[in-house]
Order: structure tokens, then sequence, then C-alpha cells
């Protein structure tokens, strides 16, 4: 019997947490399939797909499913819903393994395993175990695994506080893109999954780049100090953890980068956790009178559109510090 | 000591309740306004674009009632996944930017950090009451919603069956009242049984044709009719009764007390096999309900959320899914500011026929 295939889809999670899986499969030599990078046609596959009402982040991953589902022999939809112990994933993260097996019909299996590191059941460490026995394995092996994925899962997020900005591709052996340092500093903040995702960002990382500007994003400040930064208000934090990652970031970097020049945020049309992430950093940076710029991504933005925009934005800055 | 005066969103007859829960604490309680078109328009403007209907409802409401002067606003809070859980954070954080100084008193669910929950209470007890008058106060009032819920229940089973169109309607906003006014729990029980006698004396015709339509969704929208342009009546009016899944009866039981309601723990167990995980706001049950709703018979289910409501939207996912499986029709409303009400009713007008057309259908054949 060959050795299954296992699909991945190069979106949400794929940008946060793939070294961690790719450790673990490749530990037990089990074959992986990443989705192709994003491209218009499975955008567009998703939006056919998904419920219209839907945001756009579920309307790509659908549309990566979609790619993926005839050429592998299990897809890979693990319900993360905590990790750090202090946060959980937005509702559309936990109901993702249900959204797509009753979406498509003629599925190969999903595998579907929780994990929660709030309690000793689903933590990372135990649903390793079970997915590794799941395909056989001792718990040894399957340990050993989940060390490999933690390992790498480290040298991933080592290398994001230095500024390496994985565009498309997540490659902890090689990571190309380094950011440029430069005293232009500009804060491109949104969800992993739009800022490395080099069709979705509609190129504006590489955008920055080619014009010179350092870009700061949420995953370069490590999450000891950023738990410092967590409360918006004197009571709260935010509840989901890609959102308390982007506003702690924010609340981090307005207080500790004195040339920080501006901020963007970078956010998807429909979602639904945003709004509330926006108006607040909206609020604080007018406050301190650093300029800031929300771009707003739908399956219409065209490239030359958000382009201009950002080239506005940062000749206003220009302008103004003058 | 300077009598405070505070306001709170608007939700349905409950209003009446917290109004006398919150006169009973000490305060000059500033009615919310019923949500209207202004309402929506205030809350549209000054609320994020992409926020949801309930949230931008809420805002408006504070902004229509906060220039009556108001020194606090209490509501409530939560914890997610769900963003109401951060509204309140939210919407101090805006008005305070205009140049409101209210203070909010946020209560979170007890559940989850009872003393916490104690604090805020102390806090909103500034007169400091013993703790048992506090408790004969919700008691009283507790009593009050109840009777509320039981009056709107009745209605919505004898609307679409009065003879004569809008009968029920406004019998039903005139009892109401007696409830209103009522304060002990004496004069509840009894405004309660005058309400319902005089709703039994409307002329109806029990033996009709009536199809059932269970209805679930995101608490707010499904709770404050200004919100779903009265879709209740409307349904009513075509000649359905509406069950909804809902009721703040339900619900703060099974937000407060550790042992939870027989009730929501079926409703969780049904929900299970389509969708194993709590994914915030009311997904699960509405998943769970429909599949109740379909095992006691009824002839079709209308959701309702909020535009860009995500537990809804995995929620209705799943359920095109069970539609088909169990060939039960579901109608699904995200409502936004853009929603009309005349295309709304347009849409249950075809849904209630398709009902109707598949209960004839059903009662031929057998
Ligand atoms: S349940 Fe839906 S409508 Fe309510 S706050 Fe959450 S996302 Fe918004």
């Amino acid at each position: 019997m060959n050795a299954p295939v296992i699909g991945i889809a190069r979106t949400l999670n794929y940008y946060a947490y793939y070294p961690f899986w790719q450790g673990f499969f490749d530990s037990l030599n089990l074959k992986t399939v990443v989705s192709s990078p994003t491209t218009k046609e499975i955008l567009d596959q998703g939006v056919k797909d998904a419920l219209a009402e839907a945001c756009l982040p579920i309307k790509l991953f659908f549309g990566h499913i979609a790619t993926l589902k005839t050429k592998v022999d299990y897809l890979f939809i693990p319900r993360i819903v905590n990790l750090n112990r202090k946060t959980v994933y937005c509702p559309k993260f936990l109901g993702l393994p249900d959204m797509i097996k009753y979406s498509y019909e003629n599925l190969p299996p999903v595998i579907d395993i929780r994990v929660d590191n709030r309690n000793l059941k689903d933590s990372l460490l135990i649903s390793s175990l079970k997915l590794a026995s799941f395909f056989g394995f001792s718990k040894l092996q399957g340990f050993k695994a989940y060390r490999e994925g933690i390992r790498r899962q480290n040298l991933y997020e080592n290398l994001l506080q230095k500024g390496y900005l994985p565009v498309n591709e997540v490659n902890v052996n090689s990571p190309k893109l380094f950011s440029v340092k430069s005293s232009f500093k500009i804060a491109l903040l949104g969800y992993p999954y739009l800022v490395y995702d080099n069709y979705v960002n509609l190129k504006i990382l590489e955008f920055l780049h080619k014009n010179n500007v350092q870009v700061l994003t949420a995953e370069q400040v490590p999450w000891p100090i950023r738990n410092k930064y967590a409360p918006f208000t004197n009571k709260k934090r935010l509840f989901w953890t890609f959102s308390d990652r982007v506003l702690s970031s924010f609340q981090y970097f307005l207080k500790n980068v004195p040339d920080l020049k501006g901020i963007i945020h970078l956010t998807a049309f429909g979602c639904g956790p945003d709004f509330i992430v926006d108006r607040i950093m909206e609020i604080d940076a007018g406050e301190q009178q650093i300029p800031y710029l929300t771009l707003t991504i739908d399956e219409h933005t065209g490239e030359a559109g958000l382009v201009t925009r950002v080239e506005a934005f940062l000749d206003m800055i220009k302008r103004k510090s003058r | 000591m300077k009598t405070l005066r505070i306001t709170f969103p608007y939700m349905g007859n409950y209003v009446h309740a917290f109004r006398g829960l919150l006169e009973d604490l000490g305060y000059e309680v500033v009615m919310p306004v019923k949500p209207s078109k202004r309402t929506l328009d205030l809350g549209v403007k000054y609320a994020p674009e992409f926020s949801c209907l309930p949230y931008k409802i809420v805002l408006g409401t504070y902004l229509e009632t906060l220039p009556k002067g108001v020194d606090r606003i209490v509501t409530s809070g939560g914890v997610g996944p769900c963003r109401a859980g951060l509204y309140a954070s939210l919407h101090e954080k805006i008005l305070k930017k205009m140049g409101y100084n209210v203070e909010f008193i946020v209560l979170e669910p007890p559940l989850v950090d009872l003393k916490g929950f104690y604090k805020t209470v102390q806090k909103l007890n500034y007169k400091n009451y013993s703790l048992w008058y506090i408790y004969k106060a919700i008691k009283r009032n507790w009593r009050k919603i109840k009777a509320l819920d039981t009056i709107e229940q009745k209605a919505l089973f004898l609307r679409p069956r009065e003879l004569k169109k809008g009968s029920v309607s406004a019998k039903y906003k005139e009892v109401l009242q007696y409830v209103i006014n009522a304060y002990s729990e004496k004069e509840i029980d009894e405004a309660e049984q005058e309400a319902l006698k005089q709703l039994d004396k409307i002329p109806v015709d029990l033996e009709k044709l009536v199809v059932k339509v269970g209805m679930v969704g995101e608490i707010y929208v499904l709770l404050e009719p200004s919100s779903n342009f009265e879709i209740e009546e409307t349904i009513g009016h075509l000649g359905a009764e509406v069950k909804r899944s809902m009721f703040l009866t339900g619900w703060t039981r099974d937000n407060t007390l550790p042992g939870k309601s027989e009730e929501l723990v079926s409703v969780k167990a049904a929900a299970k096999p389509y969708l194993p995980e709590l994914i915030g706001g009311h997904g699960q049950d509405s998943i769970g309900n429909a599949i109740l709703y379909i095992k006691q018979g009824f002839d079709g289910l209308i959701q309702l959320a909020p535009f860009t409501c995500i537990p809804e939207i995995v929620a209705r996912t799943i359920l095109t899914k069970i539609s088909q499986e169990h060939n039960f029709p579901i109608l699904t409303f995200f409502l936004d500011e853009q929603t009309g009400k005349a295309g709304m009713e347009t849409r249950l007008e075809a849904f209630i026929d398709l009902l109707k057309r598949k209960k004839l259908q059903k009662l031929s054949k057998s």
C-alpha cells in the first residue's frame, strides 16, 4: 500500500503553524501536499462554494480545499481552539471542519482533531499522539514527531521575530525574504493569512520592500512582551488569538518604536472581529497622531487601486515629516 | 446621596423588567427609546462599517438616550468567541471619544467569574441595600420577565388563528400593560392571569390548518422586534405559528445557574453530530434547535442572523445540509441596515406558501 497523502491548505493557519505540522508529518515520513499559492481561480472557486455572507478568509479557505480535495487521501483541518491558554480562535476556525464537511460531496476523510491547550485531553501533545496512532505509529514515534514539530515551530517564530516575512511560503530551512532595515518604519498589521499571502495582500509587502520601507508585523513581537500589552481597556483583552496578536503588537509598536512613521491595517471584507480591532487602533493611533490607513480587501479589490492608496499614504507621511 | 441616572440597551419587552429592577436599586431610569429608523441611522453613522446590526442599534440607542443626561449604562458582557462580549468595551471607547462621560457597568456571566460578578453587582448597588433586599427585587422582576414571556407565547399561538386580522396584536399590546404596571409578585400573578384571560376571549379558529415554524438565530435579532421588522407578527398574519427558540427566561437560567436547564443540554446534544464545538454566539443552538424542531414535526425553520455574524454563517452552512437530508425547508435572513421590510415580507410569503402546500400534500397522502 502506498503511503497516504495528507492535504493542507495554504491559508489561515498555514502562515501561523505550518512548521509544526510539517515537522510532525516529516518525522513520521508521512507525505503532505500543500495547495498552491493563492490565485484568482482559487479565490473565485471559494467565492462560488462558500456562503455569500461569509468573510473573505473563509471563502479563501474553501477555494484552497477545492483544489486539494481530489489530489489527496486525507484533508488535514485541525480544529485549533486554543494554543496559548489565554485566547481562542475566531469562531470560523472553530467551525471550519464542519463547514467543509457539509459543503462538499465526495470528500476524502477530514482529519479534524481538536487542539485546546487549556485542557489536558486535547492539548497539542495529546492530540499529536492521537494523530500519530491514527496513522498506526507508536506513542514514542508520536512523541518524537511532536518534538520535531515544536523544534521547527520555535525556529520559525524566531525567524519571524527577526523580521522574516514569509511571502507565500513558510520555509524554515531556507527562509528567503527578509525585511529591509530602514528608518522608514511602517507597521503592517493584520492576520498572517492576509499579510503574508502575496495574492491576497495584493503584493503590498513587495511594494513596501521595493520602496525601502521597513515593515513591522505583529509576529515580530514575542508573546511574553505582547502579553503585557494585551488589554485594550483596563479590563479586557481581545479573546481571539490573531486579533489579540494584532492589537497587542500595535500597542507595543506605538509605545516602543519612536520612529514609527505610520500604521497600515490590512483587513478582509466581512471580518467580524476586525471591526473592533480596526476602530480601536484608529482611535488610539489618532490620539498619538500616527498616520493610520485601513485597507479592506474583498474579492474585487484590484492591485492597482490598493497600491495607489499605499503610495499616497507614504507620500503624505513624507510630506508631513519634511 | 445623589440619585444616579441609568440606562441600558433596548431589548424587547424585557426593558420593563430591567427598569423595575433598577428602580428598586434606587436609580432614576432613563428609558431607552424603542429603536427606530433614526436609531439605526445614528448607529450606522458612528459605528464601524463592518460591525453587526445589533452593535449599531445598541450604539444608536445610547446616542439617542445619553443627551437626556445619563450617569451610568448597564449592559451584558461575554467572553467570546462571539463579538458581543466586546461590544461594551468598544461602545465605551467610541462614546468617550465623542465626549460622553458615562460609566459602563458590564455584567459578565457569573459562571465564568463569580467574584467579578459579585463586585459588579456591588457597584451597581450604590445605595448599599442588603443582599436580602436585592434578592427580593430580582425575584420580583424575574417573575415579571416570566409573565411577559408567557403572554408573548400565547400571542404567538393565537395570532395565526385569529378570525379578524390584527385583533391579537391589538389586544396583546393592551394586556401587556397590565403586567408592566404590576409591582409585587402577587400583582404580577393577577395581571398575568387577567392578560391571558383577555387574550383567550379573542375569536379564533382552532381547527384552521396552521403551519408551524421554528425560529433560531442570534439572540439580539431574535429578541428585539425592531431589529427584525416584527417578523413574528408578519409570520403570524401569514397564518403560521412561530415558535422562537429563545426566551430570556431560558437563556438567563442557562447562563447563571451551575446546573444548566435540561432543554439546553438536549439542544447541545442534538447539535453535536453536526457541530461538536461551541463556536460562540448561538451557532450551536441554531443547529441543535433545528434538529429538535424536525423531531417535533415542525413544518419549517427560519434563521435570523446579523449580516457577517460568524457563528450563524457556520450554522447556515450546516443547516443547508440538514435541510436536504431531512427535506425540511429553511429560510435564512441575514439582516443589516439595508434590509427592507417589503423584501422580507415577499420572501416570507413565498416561504409560508411553500410550507402550506407541503403540509396539504402530506395530509392528503395520509
Ligand atoms: S453572535 Fe454574531 S451578531 Fe452577535 S456579536 Fe457575535 S458575530 Fe455579532
